[in-house]
Order: C-alpha cells, then sequence, then structure tokens
C-alpha cells in the first residue's frame, strides 16, 4: 500500500559554473518520495546528495548554476517558478534542516524572532499567536523554559538546543516535505538519537514526506524507508531500507556497508575504501565512475545504466554481478 | 554593562599616566627652552638662570614632572609661548570648530560609503560594482592636498559657491545667522573631506557582504522563502556592518584629533591647524596639550568601539 506521491524528481541534472565552463555535479537523477516516507540519500563527501537537496528547495546561485530535468512537488513543477513562486513555497511547504547548527543561525538575532520569521513570510497570525506558536515549536523539539529560550541569541545555546532550533524553523509551517541535511552529524550520539526520535514524530503528525541526507549509514538503519545510493553524481543503488542492509548489490554498497563499524566485528582493522569521489572537473562521465577505486574488478564498459533487478530495487550496471571484495579473490 | 564601562575607564587611568610620562619626556627632550626665544643678546646670563630657576627647569624631572601633572589636574596646561594665552583658552576656541566639521565629514562618510559599499557587495562582479571600485581608486590614490585644493579652487574661486577660508562670516549676527553661516563654511571642506574618507569603509563593506551572501545562515532565512530584499537587509547587511560599527569610535576620535591637511588648506581655525603652527613656532606647551589630548582620544576611541561593538553584536555583550 503506497502512499500518495509527494515528490518527483525526473532526470534532473545539475552543472556548476566554475570558471566559465559548466561541470555536471549531479547527473540524471531519478527518485520519488512518498507521504509517510523516509528516503534517505547517502554517500560519501562529494557524492551530490547536498547538491541535490539544495536543487529541490531551490538555494543554487542560478546565475552560476544549470538545472535540467523536471522536479515535479505537489503537483506543481517547480523548477519553472519564478523565485516569488517559490519563496511562497520555501519554509511553508518544504523546510529544510541544515547540518551546522551554529552557523545556520543568525548570530545577532534572537532565537524567538529567528523562528518568527518563517511565519511572518507565510501566515496571517497575529503577533501573539506568532508568538504563542513560536513556544509551541519550541516547546515540541523539546527545549526546556520557551519564553526564556525564545529571547536568548544562538551562542548562549548547546549544539543539541541549536539543532533542535534549526528543527523548530524548519517545520514552523508544518510542511509537507521535510529535507533534513545531515542533521545529526554535529552531534553526539545520545542526542542524535534524540533528534531522530523527534524528526519521526513531527513526520507521525504532519503525514509530511523526509529526504535524509547522511553519510552514516547507522542513521539510515534507524529512520529509513527506502535509500538512494549516490556517487559521484548520480544513484548506484536504490532500494527498500531491509533489501539494501540485507542483499546489497553495488560495489560502493557493498564498500560502504563493510566500511561500517560493527559491535561483532573480527576484524581489527576497519574496512577502508582506497582513493576518494573525484572532483566533478575530472569526473568522465562516459566510463564507469566507480571503478577506479576497485581496480581488481573489471569496470562496466561505457557509461552503466540504472537497471530494476529486483521490484523497487535498482543497481547501477553490470560489473557488481562479478564484483569481489579484494580479500575474497 | 556600566560596570564594564566603569571598569574600562578605571584601566585607563595607568595608560594615561604613562602616555603623560611619555608625553612629557618628548616634550624635555626638544632643543631649546621657553626662554631662548625671548631674551635679547644682551641679556645677563645670571637673570636667564635665575628666570629657569624660577621656572623650575633646575628641579629633577620627576619633580617637574609632579608640577605638570598636578597642574593638569587643575585644568592648567601652561601658558602659550606665541598666543600668550592659557593653552586651556587656545584649545577651547579651536576644539568646537573641529568636532562640527568632523562629525559633518563623518556623516558624509557614512552616507557615502554605506550604499556604495553595500551596492559593490550585492552585486559584485557587475558593472555598478566595477564603477564603485574605480572610484574607490579614486578616492584611495588621490593626494588629499590635490583634491582639497583642487576643489577650493573650483567650488569656491571659480564657482563662488562656498566661502574659501575660515570659519563664519563677519558680517553674521544673532543665533541663527552665525549657526547658518558656520554650516556654510563646513560644507566643502566637510564633504570633500568625507568623501576622501569612504575608501575603507566601502572597501570593508562590500567584502564583507561578499563573504556574508554565502554564510550558513543567509542559506537558512532564503530556506525560510524570505525575499531576497528582506534578506538583504534583515540577515547580511546588519553582519556586514559589524567591523564597521567596531572601527567608528576610532574614527570618531581620530576625526575629533583634527585633519591637518584640510584645515590647513581651507584655512579652517581648528586642532589640526593648530597642531601644525604650534610646532612650527615651536609653541611647546600647546604642542604636549595636543599630544595629550589625542592620546587621551585614541583611549577613548577604543573604549568607545568596544561599546559600539557590545551593542550592535550580542556575542560581545558584556554583563
Amino acid at each position: 500500500m503506497k502512499e500518495e506521491t509527494l515528490l518527483s524528481i525526473n532526470g534532473v541534472s545539475v552543472a556548476f559554473k566554475i570558471n566559465g565552463e559548466f561541470y555536471t555535479a549531479i547527473d540524471d537523477v531519478s527518485l520519488e518520495l512518498h507521504r509517510d516516507e523516509v528516503l534517505a540519500i547517502v554517500g560519501e563527501s562529494g557524492s551530490g546528495k547536498s547538491t541535490l537537496a539544495t536543487t529541490v528547495i531551490g538555494l543554487h546561485n542560478m546565475n552560476a548554476t544549470k538545472i535540467t530535468g523536471e522536479i515535479n512537488f505537489q503537483n506543481k513543477e517547480i523548477l519553472e517558478l519564478s523565485e516569488d513562486e517559490f519563496n511562497d513555497i520555501r519554509g511553508d511547504e518544504m523546510g529544510m534542516i541544515f547540518q551546522d547548527p551554529l552557523a545556520a543561525l543568525n548570530p545577532l538575532i534572537r532565537i524567538g524572532d529567528q523562528i518568527k520569521e518563517s511565519l511572518d513570510v507565510h501566515s496571517d497570525m497575529t503577533e501573539d499567536q506568532k508568538q504563542a506558536r513560536v513556544h509551541e515549536l519550541l516547546n515540541q523539539v523539546g527545549i526546556p523554559h520557551p519564553e526564556r529560550v525564545a529571547k536568548q541569541f544562538p551562542h548562549q545555546l548547546s549544539g543539541g538546543m541549536r539543532q533542535r532550533i534549526i528543527i523548530a524553523i524548519a517545520i514552523a509551517n508544518k510542511p509537507q516535505l521535510i529535507i533534513a541535511d545531515e542533521p545529526t552529524t554535529a552531534l553526539d550520539v545520545t542526542i542524535q538519537a534524540q533528534i531522530l526520535d523527534l524528526l519521526k514524530d513531527i513526520q507521525r503528525e504532519n503525514h509530511a514526506g523526509i529526504i535524509l541526507i547522511t553519510h552514516d549509514l547507522g542513521v539510515v538503519a534507524e529512520v529509513a524507508d527506502t535509500v538512494a545510493v549516490m556517487y559521484a553524481g548520480e544513484i548506484v543503488e536504490q532500494a527498500p531500507v531491509a533489501t539494501l542492509f540485507n542483499d546489497a548489490k553495488h560495489p560502493y554498497t557493498r564498500s560502504l556497508l563493510r566500511a561500517m563499524p560493527t559491535i561483532d566485528s573480527e576484524d581489527d582493522e576497519l574496512y577502508v575504501v582506497e582513493g576518494a569521489v573525484p572532483s566533478i572537473k575530472d569526473m568522465d562521465r562516459n566510463s564507469d565512475l566507480f571503478a577506479p577505486r576497485i581496480p581488481w574488478t573489471k569496470p562496466d564498459v561505457g557509461h552503466p545504466v540504472l537497471k530494476e533487478i529486483a521490484p523497487n530495487h535498482y543497481v547501477r550496471g553490470e560489473s557488481w554481478r562479478e564484483f569481489k571484495f579484494k580479500d575474497e579473490l | 554593562m556600566w560596570k564594564t564601562i566603569i571598569r574600562r575607564v578605571l584601566i585607563m587611568i595607568p595608560q594615561i599616566v604613562i602616555l603623560s610620562a611619555l608625553v612629557f619626556i618628548l616634550a624635555k627632550l626638544m632643543p631649546g627652552d621657553p626662554f631662548s626665544g625671548t631674551i635679547g643678546p644682551n641679556t645677563d646670563p645670571k637673570q636667564i638662570e635665575a628666570l629657569k630657576r624660577a621656572a623650575g627647569l633646575f628641579d629633577p624631572w620627576y619633580v617637574q614632572y609632579w608640577h605638570w601633572i598636578v597642574n593638569l589636574f587643575h585644568g592648567n596646561l601652561g601658558q602659550s609661548y606665541t598666543l600668550k594665552q592659557p593653552v586651556v583658552t587656545v584649545l577651547g576656541n579651536r576644539i568646537g570648530n573641529t568636532v562640527w566639521l568632523s562629525l559633518l565629514s563623518l556623516i558624509v562618510s557614512y552616507a557615502v560609503a554605506i550604499p556604495l559599499g553595500m551596492t559593490a557587495g550585492r552585486f559584485d562582479g557587475s558593472r555598478r560594482d566595477r564603477a564603485i571600485t574605480i572610484f574607490n581608486y579614486f578616492t584611495f590614490g588621490l593626494p588629499t592636498f590635490v583634491v582639497f585644493l583642487l576643489g577650493l579652487y573650483i567650488f569656491g574661486y571659480q564657482l563662488n559657491w562656498f566661502p574659501t577660508s575660515g570659519t563664519i562670516s563677519i558680517n553674521a549676527s544673532g543665533f541663527f545667522e552665525e549657526t547658518a553661516s558656520r554650516f556654510y563654511h563646513m560644507i566643502l571642506p566637510g564633504i570633500l573631506a568625507g568623501v576622501l574618507g569612504t575608501t575603507s569603509t566601502v572597501q570593508y563593506l562590500r567584502s564583507e557582504i561578499i563573504d556574508a551572501k554565502s554564510q550558513d545562515y543567509v542559506r537558512t532565512a532564503r530556506s525560510k522563502g524570505v525575499p531576497t530584499n528582506k534578506v538583504y537587509s534583515r540577515h547580511i547587511f546588519r553582519n556586514s556592518l559589524l567591523p564597521i560599527a567596531a572601527f567608528a569610535g576610532f574614527q570618531i576620535t581620530g576625526l575629533i584629533g583634527g585633519s591637518v591637511v584640510i584645515e590647513q588648506v581651507f584655512s579652517y581655525p581648528g586642532m589640526g591647524q593648530l597642531f601644525i603652527t604650534a610646532i612650527t613656532s615651536r609653541d611647546y606647551s600647546v604642542v604636549t596639550a595636543i599630544v595629550l589630548f589625542t592620546g587621551i582620544l585614541a583611549l577613548f576611541g577604543s573604549l568607545l568601539s568596544d561599546i559600539i561593538l557590545s551593542l550592535v553584536d550580542p556575542r560581545i555583550r558584556i554583563e
């Protein structure tokens, strides 16, 4: 039983202008997100996951970015919206949670006013109603003494508290879509769990869809329904969370899973995927992009394509059929 | 807040004592003495010695310093040798002129620099930005006295729009007329000095805005759907003005110290002109008084900067 589709991304590519030339950062990505679903996008730094999220909420500098493809959000083609029309949606129907909770808050403005700004833009509440809503939001994200905290400045709060403020800002207008860009990266593990629970609660309340961007597979296992693995700006594997953890196919996914430390691991050393994501300036889009990092495996010829190998399980290319880890050869 | 200000003022006392000692020693190191210029060649050397003894010049330096300090605290800065007036009176006549002139040029300077810096920063790389950068090269590169002289020649002598010297017209009478006349005399030097003083503010503001544009909190604001103009006015400009605000205290007191060049060119009787005249005529008591005064101003400038910054930046708020 699938819920209604909230967001569908169709063949979206994003290119950035660097020194007058465009370089592709996201290549032909298609994804769907339903209500009540948590879609996790995982990958290393530089794999394009944040770029994709920024594209959905329309925060790229359009003077230096070229976006092609279609993004349909609640029956609106959002790539065709003007800046003003997009501003009506941003912060209202979709909200974004950013990763660095100190940098993401304006140091000169009181917490309460920063949350209230979302309401100022999108609602016609009176000042008193806004005030009450701010306190309600602070309460909801688990901040004690909302009245006092609302009058404080960001630097007076701890990292976990600031992350809660960021969440309060993102959910102020009960958005249908919440994009969470590494919401727990800057936090310690106990706070992480609290923040994830909070996100789940908020989702249940509004039947929202969540795009969760992370490189932490532990977080994915805990909250995600569907997982898309990105490498070098393209999706290399996409599957329901259980499938992905039990039956991952693509060498990159398998490498990531293997690199994840487990409590009953017998190895003393952690598995390491050699090398790094290539910079977008030296990506050859007409090749198997992950192949250079597993040189012992025969690469796909040309540019491998994403195929559905089982219901809802997509894998890019064919090389995965032969893939073995180096020590299994 | 008040506690911190009081504490800072108390810390200033030893700083001022050290400053005064330095100024005093420097004054003593200067060749000559107050009597060298006033005595004829036929004066009996014994008489000169008696005069010097009476003035305390043979006392040990710390005794002299003590007398000087005690006089200082009584508001007695000595006598100007060339103007034959108490130094306090001489300074009092000039300081008002300088304060008003510098206030005007400061206002002009910010009124010109802030919009320019904001435009250049917001539309960096655009044609407007490049034009502003060129303007900046001019205000930075042109020698001030050249601009002042040109301004004086064109607007004062050729077009006759503004008076060419002094602070007030001799015909002015009555409060209103006098004030208007003073203002009229300030306009040309005030505007010229103000415009030439925009360079660093424009440049600072421009780079601060370019820097702020890519900050995470700006992205947060945009993610709330805040319209671009509001993002600038509420989030970017305010944060970009911090370094300007931090510098404002020094700027204000620095200007009160007097601008030597502009007052000299416009024959405007202020502190700067007094300083130059005092040095060239070896009027030591006036020179030491002005040096001490500007030194104290600099100390207050740093305090003022701290206060301004603590008012605009909550992170620096002092409890």
